[in-house]
């Protein structure tokens, strides 16, 4: 047999699989969800009937569907938050200090435990009339403080918990951007005499400015998907004070048999999250 | 691009003064109180009988260090053997699948030449786009279709088909292996699997290592597949949700079963944590 032909062949076989699995769990559920959303599917009937734009509509203008995206914009304001925090720990720890490995170490271990046990684990310390930090408060002669109610800083205590579990992982990014730059352009700055937040200022933040766009790409879309915190801690209660974008589209799926909302709910946020990237691509070109 | 794993923090920042490097120290102190503080709280919870914490309450200290009747008392109640071995199952069936599929894929695309190869490449690459979570009611669709709901099958394939990303580390470092070696085993009469398995899997074992490690990890800690398309059958971490359902005022006993759940990635970290730093951020600045 010719190389040419076998070389197909291999082709063929190494590929057969990956791509069968790229088709049914990416290239599907994109055509499916969209498709879904055109319909008023219930999950169960056979044939589907299409409504037009009537799901997206509803969406529109259903307030309490839309109000779930304030909701998640504490998410991105804490998401915001930890990208600076991750990269002020990283610059301090850039620095000549001792036991910096080991900083970096238990600083970053939260993101490595069970994301159920850390959620519970707030659940605890949230919790009204156990709360360690309540307790820790009375003694300070404080009043102990309703972290879950119907406030809505009820999603800043939910969103904190991504923040006690990801701001190490920022940090750990950060630090290997920091890195990455060459030695030489921080002992030029120290020669001419730049102090600490010059250095930063002209040194530092220009030089990891795509590794700052990524990571500000990641966590923004975490921040839009989540749905962990809040299905674990409050179901999105009370009075879907704490439902998020995602939270509240699989509920209509799967408590109330509402497949065409929510996959219209998947689209649109698909969409944005499309947007974004496509926005920090043209910066990154721009860049460049 | 290959870290060396031992390498420690360059510094490019030179603090002389006592009062910056007290404030870092602070700063850092802070924040390890900060990571400690709430697991340390839940291990002393967990160490206390039910009435021993009505009575003595958080902060104290559990009068007998090693009562281990809580963690026992969870471990069966919330049958955690179950869990952990069918989270075992998923790693050991999925992890040796992911990196066989991945590096055949990047290997594929580094060293043939064929027509579609472009169009292939870009249709790996189109998905890692697609937030998971927005087409989670289509995929549901799929599993159910499939027949694979409510079976640890449905978990496997997940795991295994929606791993993109780990093609692109493969491709990575196929492609820093110079086609050199290839070519001269080539010549001795190797095959193109002769060539996969004698050149570019040994080439790979530095990133195959990072992935046992960081998929393992991943797979322990989710929990979106397995309580999405397999409720019925338990995890570690949805046997620690089905367990809170019922428990969740009895602190003690819900701290041990928190801790239980904890526990093994936190050990994992310990001896493995200079290689998950390094896989973690090598995932991510590329």
């Amino acid at each position: 047999m010719k190389s040419k032909t076998k070389d197909r062949i291999y082709v063929i076989c190494f590929l057969i699989i990956p791509v069968t699995l790229l088709v049914l769990f990416s290239y599907y559920p994109l055509t499916k969800l969209i498709q879904l959303s055109f319909t008023s599917w219930n999950g169960m009937s056979r044939d589907l009937k299409y409504v037009g734009i009537r799901n997206y509509q509803d969406i529109f203008s259903q307030k309490e569907l839309f109000q779930t995206f304030g909701n998640n914009m504490a998410y991105v304001i804490t998401a915001l938050i930890q990208q600076v925090a991750g990269l002020f720990l990283a610059i301090l720890l850039n620095s000549n200090i001792k036991m910096k490995t080991t900083f970096r170490a238990i600083l970053f271990m939260p993101y490595i435990i069970n994301g159920v046990a850390v959620a519970f684990m707030f659940n605890y310390m949230y919790d009204f009339s156990n709360s360690p930090i309540n307790f820790l408060l009375n003694k300070l002669g404080m009043e102990s403080v309703h972290f879950i109610s119907n406030s809505y800083m009820t999603n800043f205590a939910l969103s904190f918990i991504s923040f006690w579990k990801y701001v190490g992982w920022t940090m750990v990014i950060y630090i290997a951007a920091l890195q990455s730059i060459p030695g030489d352009v921080y002992e030029a700055a120290r020669i001419d005499g730049a102090g600490f937040f010059q250095t930063v200022r002209f040194i530092t933040l220009p030089n990891i400015k795509t590794m700052l766009e990524v990571s500000l790409l990641l966590s923004l879309n975490g921040a839009l998907q989540v749905y962990f915190e809040p299905f674990l801690i409050t179901k999105g209660g009370p009075n879907g004070r704490t439902a998020t974008f995602i939270s509240k589209s699989l509920e209509l799926a799967y408590n109330y048999s509402k497949y065409g909302k929510a996959a219209a709910m998947g689209v649109i946020l698909l969409i944005i999250i499309l947007l974004l990237v496509a926005v920090q691509n043209a910066f990154l070109k721009g860049d460049k | 691009m290959l870290r060396n794993h031992k390498e420690p923090i360059k510094s490019t920042f030179i603090i002389n003064n006592a009062i910056g490097r007290a404030f870092i120290y602070l700063i850092m102190i802070i924040g390890i109180i900060g990571v400690f503080a709430p697991l340390l709280i839940v291990l002393n919870v967990s160490l206390k009988s039910n009435e021993e914490y009505m009575m003595s309450g958080v902060m104290s200290l559990p009068e007998n260090i090693a009562n281990f009747t809580n963690y026992v008392r969870a471990f069966v109640e919330g049958n955690f053997v179950t869990g952990f071995l069918n989270t075992g199952i998923l790693v050991i069936i999925s992890v040796p699948i992911t990196i066989v599929i991945a590096s055949l894929v990047a290997y594929t695309l580094s060293r043939f030449d064929f027509k579609l190869r472009k169009l292939v490449y870009l249709a790996f690459l189109i998905p890692t786009f697609i937030p998971g979570m927005t087409v989670t009611i289509a995929t549901f669709q799929v599993i159910k279709a499939l027949g694979l709901y409510n079976t640890l099958l449905a978990g496997i394939i997940l795991y295994i088909g929606t791993d993109i990303m780990q093609i692109y580390i493969f491709l990575q470092f196929i492609n820093n292996v110079p086609v050199s070696l290839d070519e001269s085993a080539r010549l001795d009469g190797a095959g193109r699997l002769k060539i996969y398995t004698a050149i570019i899997l040994p080439q790979l074992k530095p990133a195959i290592a990072t992935t046992i490690i960081l998929k393992l990890l991943g797979i322990y800690n989710d929990f979106f597949t397995p309580y999405m398309y397999m409720p019925k059958i338990k995890t570690a971490a949805t046997s620690l949700y089905s367990f809170s359902g019922d428990k969740l005022a009895e602190w003690p006993l819900m701290s041990a079963a928190i801790v239980l759940v904890a526990i093994p990635t936190i050990v994992i970290y310990i001896f493995l944590q200079k290689y998950i730093i390094s896989g973690v951020t090598d995932g991510a600045v590329k």
